[in-house]
C-alpha cells in the first residue's frame, strides 16, 4: 500500500507548460485519469511521475521518500509504467519480456528464483495470454502485445501503476473487459493506478478521479463525478460537448 | 497448468557444450592443415613436447599460436558485435561495418609511423576504436532515437573516412614497410601468441558481461523500458562503449581490422540459442573463435603456399549475409 503525494509540480516541455504549481494527493485502492487535448503533456506528466523525467520545480512522493531521489531499484519496486509506443525492434518473446519485467526485484547474484517464475505462469494464466507468450512479439498484432505488456505491469507487481493509453490498440471487447478486470483487481489489492485515457468515455467509467490538463498549465482535478461536466469537457477539449445518460451509462458526446 | 517458457538450462548446457566441441575440432584441424599436412597423432606428439623436429617447429611455432590468436580475435569481435547491437540497438552493428575498426587501425598506424614503443601500439588502438565509437554516437544520433538507416549511413560513412585516412598514410610511409602495412590492414594473422593482456581483457569483458547479461537483456528493451525496470542504463552504457572499443582493439591490434565476424556470428547465434544475453554471450564469443580459428586455416590452404589475409575470408562470408540481413530487414519494414 502506498500514498503518493505531489506537491507544487511545475512541467515544462519546450516553451509549454504542462503543469504550474499542481498538489496531488493520490490514494491506496484509487483510479485516476489523466484527461487532454493532444500535446498538452499528459505523457510528460506520467514520465515525470514514474521519475523518468525530472519537473521544473516540486516534488512527487511516495510514502514520504522523493521518486527523483531513491535509488532506480527501489523506484522500479514502487513504480510500474506501460509506455504508450510500442517497441518495434524486439526481438524477444512474450515470456521474456514479463521474466524482465521481474528485474526490480531479482538479485544481481541469485538470479531468477523460482518465485519469480511462478509469479510470471500465474500472471500469464490470470491475463489468458498462454497462446501469445512463447512467439517473438514483433510477429504479434498491436493488440496482442499490449496484452503482453499489461501483463508485464502485473509482474512487476508495484503499489503505483501507471498508464500510458493502456487500451490503445485494444478491441473494442478486450478494452472493456480487461480494463474492468484489471482495474477490478488493482483496487482490490489497494494499489494507485493513474491512467492517460484518449477516450473521455473509457475515462469516466472507469476512474474515481480526474485530472484534466487544459493547457497553459492549468488543470482540473477532483472526483470524476464533480469533474465530469459538459462545462469542463467543453472547456478541455476547445468543442462543444453534450452529456447522455442511457442504460446506466454517462456518455459524453462531442457537438 | 500449462507451464510457458522453456526450460532454459538444459538447452544452455547442450548448447554450449556443442560449441566446446566445435572448437576442439577447428583448433585440431587447424594444427593439422596447412602447405605440410601433419597426421592428428603428430600434431598430438608435438603439442606435448614428444614429436619429431619438423612437426614441433610447425605445430608449436608457426600453427598453434596463430591458432590462439584466432579464437581472441574472434571471440574479441564477436563480443564486441553483441554488445554494439545492443548499445546501438540495431542487428547490423559490428565494429568493422561502423568504422570502429578503422578508427583503431588509423591511430595505430600513426604510433607506428611515429615510431612509438611498443607498449604504446595498444593504447592507440583502444583510443582509435573509442573516439570512432564516440562520433558514431554524436553523429547518429538525431531527436533521442537511433534511426537504424542513418546509424548505418553514418558508420559507413565513418568508415570510408577512416579509410581514406589509411590511403593517405600508406601513400606517405616508406616503400618497404607497405606490404606488411597492407596484409595487416587486409586483416592478417601474424605467428604470435595473443599475449597476456589480451586474453586478460577478453576474459574480464566476458566475466563482466555475463554479470550484467540480465541488464543487457533489459537495455535491448529500449532505454525508457529499462529505466523503469530500475537499470541505471547511462552508466551500462559508458561499460558496453569502452568494453566493445577494448576488444576492438585487441582484434585489431593482434590482426587488423578483421571483418564482419561480430555481425555474422550474433545473428546466427541468435537464431540458435535466442536472445537472452546469458546465453548468446558464451555462444557467439565461442562460435566466433571457431570461425576465425577456421577462416584463418582456410586462408593458409585455399591458395596454398600463398598465405590469404583472414580478413579477405570472413568478407567473403560476412558481405553476403550482411546482404541477406538488410534485404529480410527491409521486407519486414525494419532493417
Amino acid at each position: 500500500m502506498s500514498d503518493v503525494t505531489v506537491s507544487g509540480l511545475c512541467i515544462d516541455v519546450g516553451r509549454t507548460r504542462v503543469c504550474d504549481q499542481l498538489d496531488l494527493a493520490l490514494k491506496p485502492g484509487e483510479v485516476w485519469s489523466v484527461i487532454g487535448r493532444n500535446g498538452a503533456g499528459k505523457t510528460t506528466l506520467l514520465h515525470t511521475l514514474a521519475g523518468l523525467r525530472a519537473p521544473q520545480a516540486g516534488s512527487i512522493s511516495i510514502d514520504g521518500s522523493n521518486v527523483h531521489r531513491v535509488s532506480a531499484r527501489a523506484r522500479a519496486q514502487r513504480i510500474s509504467i506501460l509506455f504508450q509506443q510500442l517497441d518495434e525492434m524486439s526481438s524477444l518473446t512474450g515470456h521474456e519480456i514479463l521474466i524482465n519485467a521481474r528485474h526490480p526485484w531479482v538479485s544481481r547474484w541469485e538470479g531468477i528464483q523460482e518465485q519469480d517464475e511462478e509469479i510470471v505462469q500465474r500472471v500469464v494464466h490470470e491475463h489468458d495470454i498462454v497462446h501469445l507468450v512463447d512467439r517473438p512479439v514483433g510477429i504479434l498484432s498491436g493488440g496482442e502485445r499490449r496484452r503482453i505488456e499489461l501483463a508485464a505491469v502485473a509482474v512487476q507487481d508495484t503499489g503505483v501503476i501507471l498508464l500510458d493509453e493502456p487500451v490503445n490498440h485494444l478491441d473494442l471487447h478486450f478494452q472493456i473487459e480487461t480494463l474492468s478486470a484489471l482495474l477490478n483487481q488493482w483496487r482490490a489489492q489497494d494499489k494507485i493506478v493513474m491512467m492517460v485515457m484518449h477516450d473521455l468515455n473509457l475515462a469516466t467509467r472507469f476512474s474515481d478521479q480526474l485530472l484534466c490538463l487544459m493547457g497553459h498549465g492549468e488543470s482540473l482535478s477532483g472526483p470524476t463525478k464533480t469533474i465530469a461536466t459538459e462545462e469542463n469537457f467543453s472547456r478541455l477539449m476547445k468543442h462543444p460537448i453534450r452529456r447522455y445518460d442511457a442504460h446506466g451509462q454517462t456518455v459524453f458526446v462531442p457537438l | 497448468m500449462k507451464h510457458v517458457g522453456k526450460n532454459p538450462s538444459a538447452r544452455r548446457r547442450a548448447t554450449l557444450f556443442g560449441l566446446i566441441v566445435l572448437v576442439v575440432i577447428a583448433l585440431a584441424l587447424s594444427l593439422t592443415r596447412g602447405s605440410v599436412d601433419l597426421s592428428w597423432g603428430d600434431a598430438a606428439a608435438a603439442l606435448m613436447g614428444k614429436g619429431n623436429a619438423l612437426a614441433s617447429a610447425v605445430v608449436l611455432d608457426l600453427r598453434l599460436p596463430r591458432a590462439l590468436s584466432a579464437l581472441v580475435v574472434g571471440s574479441a569481435l564477436a563480443l564486441a558485435g553483441v554488445l554494439m547491437q545492443v548499445l546501438l540497438r540495431n542487428p547490423l552493428a559490428d565494429p568493422y561495418v561502423l568504422g570502429t575498426s578503422g578508427g583503431s587501425a588509423v591511430l595505430v598506424l600513426i604510433a607506428m609511423m611515429a615510431g612509438a614503443p611498443h607498449s604504446v601500439v595498444p593504447v592507440a588502438a583502444g583510443a582509435g576504436a573509442l573516439i570512432s565509437m564516440v562520433l558514431l554516437l554524436l553523429l547518429a544520433r538525431s531527436s533521442g532515437d537511433w534511426s537504424s538507416s542513418r546509424l548505418l549511413l553514418t558508420g559507413i560513412v565513418l568508415a570510408s573516412g577512416w579509410g581514406a585516412l589509411i590511403s593517405f598514410l600508406l601513400s606517405v610511409s616508406p616503400a618497404q614497410q607497405i606490404q606488411g602495412m597492407l596484409f595487416w590492414l587486409m586483416g592478417d594473422l601474424q605467428p604470435v601468441t595473443p599475449g597476456w593482456w589480451r586474453s586478460g581483457v577478453v576474459l574480464a569483458a566476458l566475466m563482466l558481461s555475463l554479470i550484467l547479461a540480465r541488464d543487457l537483456n533489459l537495455l535491448a528493451e529500449g532505454d525508457l523500458r529499462a529505466r523503469s525496470l530500475g537499470l541505471r542504463t547511462g552508466l551500462l552504457r559508458l561499460a558496453i562503449l569502452l568494453g566493445a572499443s577494448a576488444l576492438t582493439a585487441v582484434a585489431v591490434t593482434l590482426a587488423g581490422p578483421v571483418g564482419f565476424v561480430g555481425l555474422v556470428i550474433p545473428h546466427m547465434m541468435r537464431l540458435l540459442v535466442g536472445p537472452d544475453h546469458r546465453l548468446l554471450i558464451p555462444s557467439s564469443m565461442l562460435a566466433g573463435g571457431a570461425l576465425l580459428i577456421l577462416s584463418e586455416m582456410t586462408a593458409r590452404v585455399l591458395w596454398a603456399p600463398q598465405q590469404l589475409p583472414v580478413g579477405v575470408i570472413t568478407a567473403f562470408i560476412g558481405v553476403p549475409v550482411f546482404l541477406l540481413l538488410l534485404q529480410k530487414g527491409a521486407s519486414r519494414g525494419r532493417p
